[in-house]
């Protein structure tokens, strides 16, 4: 045999020889049928024979029954191959690893490139679907520690212009809708001042600027501390002797210049008593001021 | 108005005039509230042996009659007693502390008891006496001026530091002011 010599496949072969006789078998066949027709006609349409045995009425009643056993298999296959189907798939997916043969066998590439993506996602009704989902169990189950463990917020930080999103930001408009009663009832302001506060060097600071020696005084001479004493001090001291005391320092001075003036005196009388020491003492102050009448 | 700093019941306008000696007017009505109180302890007294002679004998019961001699006795030694103790525990009477009057001694400070006791018997015995602190340049009565001391304003309601103190007086060693000898 010569190198160029193609190699005789048997299969192929049968399969030509097969086809010249199925041809040949079919020429033939249509040949006879045409050329027998008139004879099947006059055979199957006898006029001789009665109606009840004309040949085609029994082929007519044989088809039907030819046909309703042929619907009775049809059902009856339907239902066998239902019942066998899914197991013998099932069997089968079991032992091919399809995806294996997918990812071997499929240029997925092509595939993806031969789909209009835009046109589908066009064609998707996202509002729709979002109200379908109930996000709550979804989010319930995600694990938003982990999450953020694995997200590196220097590099997401650092891709992010804070410039330009805070001149995005209506800062007015974000003041206007917060609510500072709220804000401020959920802030334990007094903790957060006793522990962040130098409270030392602020009431320093206040008592910097206070004349505390300059408000007592106007406190004191406000509030007439001396009244406050007097009540607290006794019945002597009420309006009534008060009264009678001061008439008789009147009437007292009004005699003694009476006095003065019968014995041509021209020089104020000396009044002053001597002072009690130990006034620094504790004990209660005299009040030893030089008056009017002090020459 | 403050006039030393220091808190003061005393009325503003009266403060001027706390520790200068008080004029007449006033010792009189203070002598005479004094006076009211020896008569009201006297008539205490003869109300309560009165009743204590009713008690022992109901039945022969009559006021008692203590005569004159008695009763003026009896008045002088209440009245030297009540002025002593009071001049010498508190340094005023009973008139004097609703006048607002208190006795010092020369150094300005409660008497003694001895100086007490000398000054109310000097008052019970003279009391025309207190007449004179009208006439006084110093609004200083007789018994003022022989025992040197005086009757000032105060008002202040408690007494101050404790008496005299014992032992040798030492004119000077005391007080910031001295008293003013007459002129």
């Amino acid at each position: 045999m010569s190198e160029d010599r193609e190699d005789i496949d048997p299969v192929a072969v049968a399969l030509a020889v097969s086809g010249l006789f199925l041809g040949a078998a079919a020429g033939t066949t249509r040949r006879a049928a045409s050329a027998l027709e008139p004879v099947g006609r006059a055979l199957l349409d006898p006029s001789w024979l009665p109606p009840r045995l004309n040949p085609r009425r029994v082929l007519e009643s044989l088809a039907r029954d030819g046909q309703r056993h042929r619907n009775a298999l049809r059902v009856e296959l339907a239902r066998g191959l239902d019942a066998l189907v899914p197991v013998v798939l099932a069997e089968i997916l079991r032992r091919a690893a399809v995806t294996e043969l997918v990812l071997r066998y499929v240029d997925l590439d092509r595939v993806v490139a031969g789909v209009d993506l835009d046109a589908a996602a066009g064609r998707l009704d996202v509002a729709a679907i979002v109200d379908q989902v109930d996000v709550d169990p979804v989010v319930s189950r995600v694990d938003l520690d982990a999450v953020l463990d694995r997200i590196d917020m220097e590099s997401v930080l650092d891709r992010i212009d804070m410039e330009s999103v805070l001149d995005r930001i209506d800062m007015e408009g974000v003041i206007e809708r917060i609510d500072m009663d709220v804000v401020l009832d959920r802030i334990d302001l007094t903790r957060i001042v006793l522990e962040r506060v130098d409270l030392d060097a602020v009431v320093a600071a206040i008592l910097d600027h206070i004349d505390l020696v300059g408000l007592a005084g106007e406190v004191i001479e406000g509030v007439d501390l001396p009244e406050i004493i007097r009540e607290s001090t006794g019945s002597m001291a009420s309006d009534t002797v008060q009264g009678a005391r001061m008439q008789g320092i009147a009437a007292d001075e009004a005699v003694s210049r009476a006095v003065d003036r019968l014995l041509l005196r021209r020089r104020h009388r000396v009044t002053q008593a001597p002072s009690q020491p130990g006034d620094a003492e504790g004990g209660t102050p005299v009040h030893t001021r030089r008056g009017g009448q002090g020459e | 108005m403050m006039s030393d700093g220091s808190l003061s019941p005393v009325p503003r306008e009266a403060r001027p005039y706390q520790g200068k000696r008080a004029g007449v007017v006033t010792r009189m009505v203070a002598a005479a509230i004094d006076g009211a109180v020896v008569t009201t302890l006297l008539l205490a007294g003869y109300a309560a042996f009165s009743i204590t002679l009713f008690l022992i004998d109901p039945r022969q019961f009559s006021f008692p009659d203590v005569g004159l001699l008695f009763s003026l006795t009896s008045a002088f030694a209440v009245l030297v007693v009540y002025q002593t103790l009071a001049w010498w525990l508190v340094g005023r009477t009973y008139g004097g502390r609703v006048m607002g009057l208190r006795v010092v001694s020369f150094r300005g400070r409660r008497q003694r008891l001895s100086g007490a006791l000398v000054r109310s018997l000097f008052c019970t015995v003279f009391p025309i006496g207190l007449l004179w602190v009208a006439v006084s340049r110093e609004n200083r009565s007789v018994q003022d001026m022989v025992l040197r001391t005086s009757v000032i304003y105060d008002w202040q309601p408690r007494a101050p530091q404790g008496p005299e103190p014992s032992g040798d007086e030492r004119p000077g060693s005391g007080g910031t002011q001295r008293p003013v000898s007459g002129t």
